[in-house]
């Protein structure tokens, strides 16, 4: 399960770090940047690709070209807006949510964690079985051959090979050819012997 | 948190106890009542903005440690690293191994998971010695005499500046983890466990430990000695210039 990331665009600190804590207590959140916001907003989007941008909603006011890069980013990102306490604004229906800045703490918690939800079930959620070719490539990294002799045992290009290899790393963790050896012992995939014929 | 020189430091302790392997790096035995950072540096005649801006950097992860840079000798810095060095090499992994060799599980077929860790672990040892020794004969010695050239303002020749090392040490340099997160994932997902549970807890609780502090070793040889020996480097340069 891949973090969902939080984008903070706020001035004040001491409601940055409010935040910060309360994205703590929520799990899958992970922050990215508690950006002071500075012209900069655009490419700090582009970078970081943010699943969420919290923000406050006086920034709307002092900057209002802001509306037109979040408007451009709604496809992407969930908008979420911190507002004055018993505040009505009229573009709420804007944001997917607005949080009232007098709420209790398990209130927040409990809107962030619906929106948290919301984008989960929108993910694939990624097993991490190893598929038929990437065990092929596992047993042949264990055995200590280069991407070129796999590429060209198993009658696919380097490019592919170094693209399977890039998968196993990730669905199991492991990134070291002696650590992925290890793991093609215990599950078997190779034996002992076999290495030591290598060797 | 952080500390400053005033703070105590039975509380730096009670509040963050893993900096108690720094704090005996710097050979600062217990039992120091209620005296503060300041007296106890005065005592074991410790640099005493040194030992804060160590400790800090071992407390809080995200402490950037720059106010004091300027202030402090290479020397300081390296006896620091080469104390730290020591205790890894020394102490810190063959600890670990030793816990591993303890390792047990029922079957004999099982056991064989015992030769694979430890084949592993003394991999990743070796690695980590390399790493080490290169830095003791390569980098450190340079750093020092780098620091001598400044305070004996020596003229160095244009071939001499042209070896400056700072930059591709700070390029080159990793913090030797890798393998430690990799033996980690191997033991809590994919291997069967041991019959002495205990034992293997306490592994990987070295684990955790070892790679948190070579992590924070790594930090102070790239954000203290890496800028201060360029900023030296910087100044071998303007007075050859002159
Ligand atoms: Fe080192
Ligand atoms: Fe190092």
């Amino acid at each position: 399960m891949t973090n969902i990331r939080f984008l903070v665009v706020e001035k004040s600190f001491i409601i940055r770090q409010g935040i910060k804590t309360i994205l703590h207590d929520l799990s899958n959140a992970e922050l990215i940047e508690a950006a002071d916001y500075s012209s900069s907003l655009e490419n700090i989007i582009e970078q970081i690709r943010p699943s969420v941008i919290i923000f406050n909603h006086k920034l709307l006011k002092q900057q209002p070209d802001i509306y037109q890069i979040l408007k451009a980013a709604k496809e992407n990102v969930k908008l979420v807006l911190i507002k004055g306490p018993n505040k009505k604004l009229d573009n709420e229906k804007f944001f997917d949510l607005c949080i009232d800045i007098d709420s209790a703490k398990s209130q927040i918690i409990k809107e962030l964690n619906d929106l948290i939800e919301e984008l989960k079930s929108n993910q694939i959620e990624e097993t991490s079985d190893l598929s038929d070719r990437e065990i092929d490539v596992l047993k042949l990294v264990a055995k200590g051959k280069s991407n070129k002799e796999m590429a060209d045992m198993l009658f696919i290009s380097t490019h592919t090979v170094i693209s399977h290899r890039k998968n196993i790393i990730r669905k199991l963790n492991i990134k070291s050819v002696a650590g992925l050896t290890v793991y093609a012992i215990l599950n078997r995939l190779i034996s002992e012997d076999e290495l030591n014929n290598i060797s | 948190m952080l500390i400053n020189k005033y703070t105590k430091l039975s509380d730096v302790i009670l509040a963050r106890y893993n900096c108690m392997p720094v704090i005996l790096r710097f050979g600062i035995p217990f039992g120091f009542g209620d005296k503060n950072v300041e007296e106890i540096c005065r005592q074991y005649q410790i640099d005493a903005d040194f030992f804060t801006e160590i400790i800090n950097v071992f407390i809080d992860e995200d402490y950037f440690p720059q106010t004091h840079l300027q202030e402090f000798s290479v020397k300081t810095i390296i006896d620091f690293l080469l104390k730290s060095h020591r205790d890894y090499r020394d102490r810190k992994i063959p600890y670990i191994e030793k816990l591993i060799e303890s390792l047990e599980w029922k079957s004999p077929e099982a056991q064989k998971n015992k030769s694979l860790i430890k084949n592993f672990f003394r991999e990743y040892k070796n690695e980590v010695i390399e790493h080490l020794a290169f830095e003791e004969k390569e980098i450190y010695p340079y750093a020092l005499r780098m620091e001598e050239f400044l305070q004996k303002k020596i003229q160095l020749k244009e071939e001499e500046i042209s070896k400056f090392l700072m930059n591709s040490y700070e390029e080159q340099h990793d913090d030797i983890e890798e393998k430690l997160l990799d033996l980690k994932n191997i033991m809590i997902k994919y291997l069967p466990p041991a019959s002495n549970l205990d034992v293997e807890q306490m592994v990987l609780f070295e684990i955790f430990r070892l790679e948190k502090d070579l992590n924070n070793h790594a930090r102070i040889e790239e954000k203290v000695l890496i800028p201060k020996v360029k900023w030296i480097e910087k100044q071998l340069k303007t007075i050859n210039n002159l």
